[in-house]
């Protein structure tokens, strides 16, 4: 890409946009990890309580601790989003 | 992200400090004051017969605590000693979330919604633990974590303490932002979807007939954002707890 085309742009374009922009790009990328995460959490609780039901309160207190610490993945995304969308 | 406003009630500077009386220091004396009076009636209300509908379910709530929490992570025996510590910030932190479903229009929010109030839990937590490890072990606490024995020499004093500092440091941003990210962000979902600023509800709103049928689904909506957030405001409680527990057993653990 020619820098000279590159160095006007990024004069054109203001800050805010490229916030917002960021903005989005941040939940977006951000929320992938989490949905994989959450996804093999509750996949491998409701096998392992299927495979002996005895353990399944063990399991499902297990499994709400797990959700909420990848959760929180997901919401330092969603910070650095209102982060940015609070930028001028 | 700033539709609270801030109404200042008593403007009191102290040196240099802005101590004043606004509507969030009020929802903190709400929180506390909630969590004083429904633990405290219990406790007075409390007959040994089991009878009373109201004790049973703060004694249910408090085996809650005791059972998958201070039992679950630290034992029996220090499980009892720092009970009620970890039990004092679940119902606070449990309570600080919950008034934030109260629809009191432009005053009422949750008061662990403010980063200000979850940084302050997370440094309690944090120093507490620092002082219970330091008081277990002695100073050379420090020692023993930040060069593991069980790194290798050649790792053990260049790349594992900054990792290890980091780690630490780590634990109290990830209590605060993790807290105060879960609250705000589902009150900012009800927020846009109930104010209509979403682009796509407005305009849905301005076409014909058949489209405007689809009009309550955002409240709808909101309707079951409400009932995720009691269970979120539940779920944060009890991780808040579950990891101070688990970084107070990491503390008093006798094998370093």
């Amino acid at each position: 890409m020619d820098t000279n085309t590159v160095a006007q742009a990024a004069q054109i374009i203001s800050t805010a946009a490229l916030a917002k922009l960021g903005a989005g790009l941040a939940v977006g990328l951000g929320t992938l990890g989490s949905g994989v995460g959450i996804g093999v959490i509750f996949g491998k609780s409701i096998e392992s309580a299927a495979r002996q039901p005895e353990a399944a309160p063990l399991i499902n207190r297990m499994m709400y601790t797990g959700f909420a610490l990848v959760e929180a993945q997901a919401l330092y995304a969603l910070l650095i989003t209102f982060l940015l969308l609070a930028a001028k | 992200m700033g539709e609270h406003h801030v109404f200042v009630h008593l403007p009191i500077e102290l040196f240099g400090l802005n101590l004043s009386i606004t509507n969030f220091v009020v929802m903190l004396f709400v929180a506390a004051g909630l969590t004083f009076l429904f633990l405290v009636s219990a406790a007075r209300a409390f007959r040994p017969s089991g009878e009373g509908r109201f004790p049973n379910l703060v004694e249910a709530l408090l085996g809650f605590v005791q059972e998958n929490v201070t039992d679950a992570c630290m034992g029996h025996h220090h499980g009892a000693a720092w009970f009620p510590f970890v039990a004092t910030v679940f119902f606070f932190i449990l309570f600080g979330n919950l008034i934030g479903l109260i629809p009191v229009p432009g005053y009422f929010h949750a008061a662990t919604s403010n980063l200000n109030v979850t940084a302050m839990m997370a440094v309690v937590v944090f120093v507490i633990v620092q002082a219970v490890a330091i008081k277990t072990h002695g100073p050379k606490y420090y020692l023993a974590l930040l060069f593991p024995k069980s790194a290798p020499a050649i790792l053990r004093y260049t790349l594992m303490p900054p990792i290890e500092f980091i780690g630490i440091l780590a634990r109290p941003f990830s209590l605060a932002i993790r807290l105060f990210a879960n609250m705000t962000a589902g009150h900012q979902i009800i927020l846009v979807l109930l104010t209509g600023d979403l682009i796509g509800v407005t305009y849905l709103l301005h076409q014909g007939v058949l489209v405007k049928i689809l009009a309550p689904v955002p409240l709808i909506v909101v309707i079951v954002m409400d009932a995720f957030e009691i269970f979120v405001a539940f779920i944060q409680a009890f991780i808040f707890a579950l990891l101070t527990a688990l970084y107070l057993s990491e503390a008093l653990e006798e094998s370093h």
